[in-house]
């Protein structure tokens, strides 16, 4: 590499990116289903959706559902009955977003089948190697938490696992 | 460019008119390296160098399998068909790997049309002994359904189903309906004809499937453009070359006296895969590159890409 | 005789001779190709046992094995993918080490003999029940290395599979199934000058059977021999180095290098990612004048970002001043 000095940003941190506004559906798909999580935001998000699913020629069919928190089992369930070729469109909190995304993406869905808007950032999923457990932490990157599992106080690190759907704590007190 | 070695002939076997099953074993004191699915071994045949699918599994594989197509513009077949008997030595190239399952899926939906077979049961067959699922359509001719039997014992295990074609109008109906019915993570596998090919590509996407879901093995290219004539340079050589309509990159390197590994000669192997330093411009046509590769513009299948005032590191 | 310890003259110096300065390069090479250095040599075989610690550092893998399971994560689909690695690494540890280590083959069926551990076991490939361990735990109780297995989709790679017990303050838990980018966000440079995608592009392009290797350093996270130094028990070594810094105990810091093969597996194509772990302290290396002088010129020139990741960054002076002592003086 030589004597490469030039500037370089060293704070390419591996975080979700997510969208200011709900993405348009990716119509390359051949059916949907639609998840919002939590409050009704997250459901008026999938409801305009799926109006606008509702509008184009293709007319695909479409599954819309509402559950209050993420759950595994549910979303499996779903999965289940889906074919290849539909598109997971998931709204809602942070944290239930992002381990719906988790859940989907070791169900076998690929990030590029899944469109994802967060409503709200008041949670985010945290993994804590101490203990291997995944909390619901209310806090944000940087901050200080305790696991609910062994309950070290832990700092979030700017680090994201998509597999996972969770970021990083680790106990630095 | 891979490993050669010597392998020795056991058996020669007729499975159809037109296509010989040729079985191999390592000479005494060597082992078969395993492959994945989906392999190719690169014969010798005669003065021609041709690529044929392993039909095994590849595990631990005590022999190679290959069957053989004869066909009537291609000397390397002929030679094949003609030439190898139990007993007999040949030259091998490989196992290389261009089709390969991709390890995380949930299913596979697996198609092949006539002699394309072969690198189908090669994944049936892994699956199998994997337990694994996977759903086959198998498009043939009436009286050349190479390994039909052997398929279709495969396909007896729990899991797995078979569709049978013989028209190409059958196959279209096939795709159709199979594709729109195949769980969520399944990837789909077509080794056949162009005409398949296009099908496979037109229905899947149609049935919403993404592109990096659809995984191709081609054995023919299309009839490429003949191009525009263009400038190219060899780094460290003062000469200044010239590619000429309809005449590839390859052919005027070795007409410079160049040697440049190769065998497909149609953008599908990928073994003439050749540094860029520099160019004005780059048409990639080949089949093997990604398109984030062709973008970054860092290498050239010389068989097939063209483009303007090429600079290519040998 | 000799004058330098046996870990010095094993020791993988990371520097090419007359190298003056580092950045972040894809620095591979073909594997099993010796380099002789000031002090001896290293390189010869894909594994390199060490030497007369090779039993010690076994038993020191196996303990921290059997007390923290998480160290081993394999994801769904990746089964036939240990195996493949398993056979891989027995073929070669019996070829390049004939007098210690056997492999009996017949067909599926196996025999593996390791005289320096007593490791006596036969076994059926592909089926687990005939193994006291599965095979990646079987195999990272045989060898030194950290073992890691990337898989190819859609053209990245992913950390889908691996047992780790000498991670330099990462968790095997939490990057399992994490992709080259995602896993390198926040190394400095690397990622920035596109090297994590070259380095992406030299592997998918790896022959099967094919292997290559590379050289990693940094500073070691803690005072003396153990190598654990995982994330999972960050607090068990934490404190090591502010405290060396604050005795100024310079000579106990180590250099730590990794020795990194990668080796595409034939019936899987999936690219192992095997760690060999090396420390040297500064107290040795200041005895050796060509590595001396090249570490502190190397230090002196190191830009910001890269020292602190490598660890030098709060006393890169103090080492540099360190290294340029006699070695006497120290008495």
């Amino acid at each position: 590499m030589g004597n490469v000095r030039e500037a370089v940003d060293s704070g390419t941190w591996s975080l979700p990116q997510w969208a200011d506004q709900p993405p348009d559906p990716d119509l390359t798909g051949a059916s949907f289903l639609l998840i919002s999580y939590g409050d009704s935001e997250a459901e008026a998000v999938v409801q305009q959706w799926e109006a606008g699913l509702r509008r184009t020629d293709l007319d695909p069919p479409v599954l819309r559902f509402h559950a209050s928190a993420f759950d595994r089992d549910q979303l499996a369930d779903k999965l289940a009955e889906a074919r290849c070729g539909v598109r997971l469109m998931i709204a809602g909190g942070q944290y239930d977003v992002l381990q719906a995304m988790a859940t989907a993406r070791a169900l076998g869905l690929e990030t590029g089948e899944i469109t994802r808007y967060a409503t709200a950032y008041e949670d985010l999923p945290l993994f804590c190697p101490h203990c291997q457990t995944t909390s619901r932490a209310y806090a944000e990157v940087f901050d200080w938490t305790d696991c609910t599992g062994c309950h070290r106080v832990l700092t979030i690190k700017p680090h994201y696992s998509s597999q996972r759907g969770s970021f990083l704590g680790v106990d630095t007190r | 460019m891979t490993d050669q070695r010597r392998l020795r002939v056991t058996e020669v076997r007729s499975l159809c008119p037109e296509i010989r099953q040729i079985t191999l074993e390592p000479l005494e004191g060597t082992a078969l390296m395993g492959f994945q699915p989906g392999s190719h071994l690169i014969l010798h045949a005669g003065e021609h160098r041709n690529a044929y699918s392993l039909t095994g599994d590849g595990i631990m594989p005590s022999r190679y399998t290959v069957s053989v197509l004869k066909r009537n513009d291609d000397g390397g077949s002929a030679w094949l068909h003609q030439h190898l008997a139990p007993g007999s030595e040949i030259t091998a190239e490989g196992p290389v790997s261009m089709f390969a399952p991709v390890h995380n899926q949930q299913h596979a939906l697996l198609v092949a049309g006539g002699i394309g077979i072969t690198p189908v049961l090669s994944h049936a067959s892994a699956l199998a002994a994997l337990q694994k699922s996977a759903e086959v359509i198998y498009a043939y001719k009436p009286h050349r359904a190479a390994h039909v039997d052997q398929l279709r014992e495969i396909c007896h295990s729990a899991g797995f189903r078979l569709t049978e074609v013989t028209s190409a109008g059958n196959c279209r109906k096939a795709l159709r309906d199979r594709m729109s019915d195949q769980p969520v993570g399944s990837h789909a596998y077509v080794c056949g004809p162009m005409s398949m090919l296009e099908s496979f590509l037109e229905i899947g996407a149609a049935a919403g499937w993404p592109e990096y879901r659809l995984h191709l093995e081609r054995f023919e290219a299309p009839e490429l453009d003949p191009g525009e004539e263009f400038a190219l340079r060899v780094s460290g050589s003062p000469e200044d070359l010239r590619v000429p309509v309809g005449v590839s990159i390859l052919e005027t390197l070795e007409s410079a006296g160049y040697s440049v590994p190769n065998m497909c000669r149609q953008g599908v192997c990928g073994q003439c895969q050749i540094s860029v330093r520099s160019a004005g411009s780059l048409e990639h046509r080949d089949y093997v590159l990604t398109e984030e590769e062709k973008a970054a513009g860092g290498s050239l299948m010389v068989c097939v890409s063209r483009g303007t005032d090429v600079e290519v590191a040998l | 005789m000799t004058k330098f310890s046996e870990r010095a003259q094993g020791f993988p110096w990371p520097f090419a001779e007359g190298e003056t300065d580092f950045r972040y390069s894809v620095n591979v090479e073909p594997a099993r190709v010796r380099r002789t250095t000031a002090t001896g040599g290293w390189g010869e075989h894909l594994v390199d046992l060490g030497g007369s610690d090779y039993t010690q550092l076994m038993q020191q893998r196996r303990e921290v094995i059997a007390a923290h399971p998480e160290r081993r994560r394999v994801l769904p689909g990746m089964e036939m993918a240990c195996w493949d690695l398993l056979l891989y690494y027995l073929r070669d540890m019996a070829a390049a080490y004939p007098e210690s280590m056997h492999l009996g083959e017949e067909g599926k069926n196996f025999h593996w003999r390791n005289d320096l551990l007593g490791t006596d076991q036969a076994f059926t490939f592909g089926q687990e029940e005939s193994l006291p361990t599965d095979p990646l735990t079987f195999l990272a109780s045989e060898i030194p290395d950290d073992l890691v297995l990337l898989t190819e989709r859609d053209g990245e790679l992913f950390f889908d599979a691996g047992l780790v017990t000498f991670a330099a303050s990462w968790s095997v838990s939490f990057n399992v199934g994490m992709s080259m980018t995602e896993i390198h966000g926040p190394v400095p440079r690397m990622t920035a000058e596109g090297m994590t995608r070259r380095a992406e592009i030299f592997m998918r392009q790896l022959q099967p059977g094919q292997a290559y290797r590379r050289l990693n350093w940094s500073t070691s996270k803690h005072r003396g021999e153990r190598l654990d130094t995982s994330l999972e028990t960050y607090r068990e070594w934490e404190s090591e180095i502010p405290q060396l810094v604050e005795e100024e105990d310079w000579g106990s810091l180590q250099l730590r290098n990794e020795l990194q093969h990668f080796v595409r597996l034939p019936m899987t194509g999936t690219v192992a990612f095997a760690i060999r772990t090396y420390i040297l302290p500064l107290a040795e290396i200041r005895e050796i004048p060509e590595w001396r002088d090249q570490l502190a010129s190397i230090l002196r020139e190191l830009p910001e970002d890269l020292a602190t990741y490598k660890g030098f960054g709060d006393f890169r002076e103090e080492i540099v001043d360190y290294l340029a002592q006699p070695a006497d003086s120290m008495g």
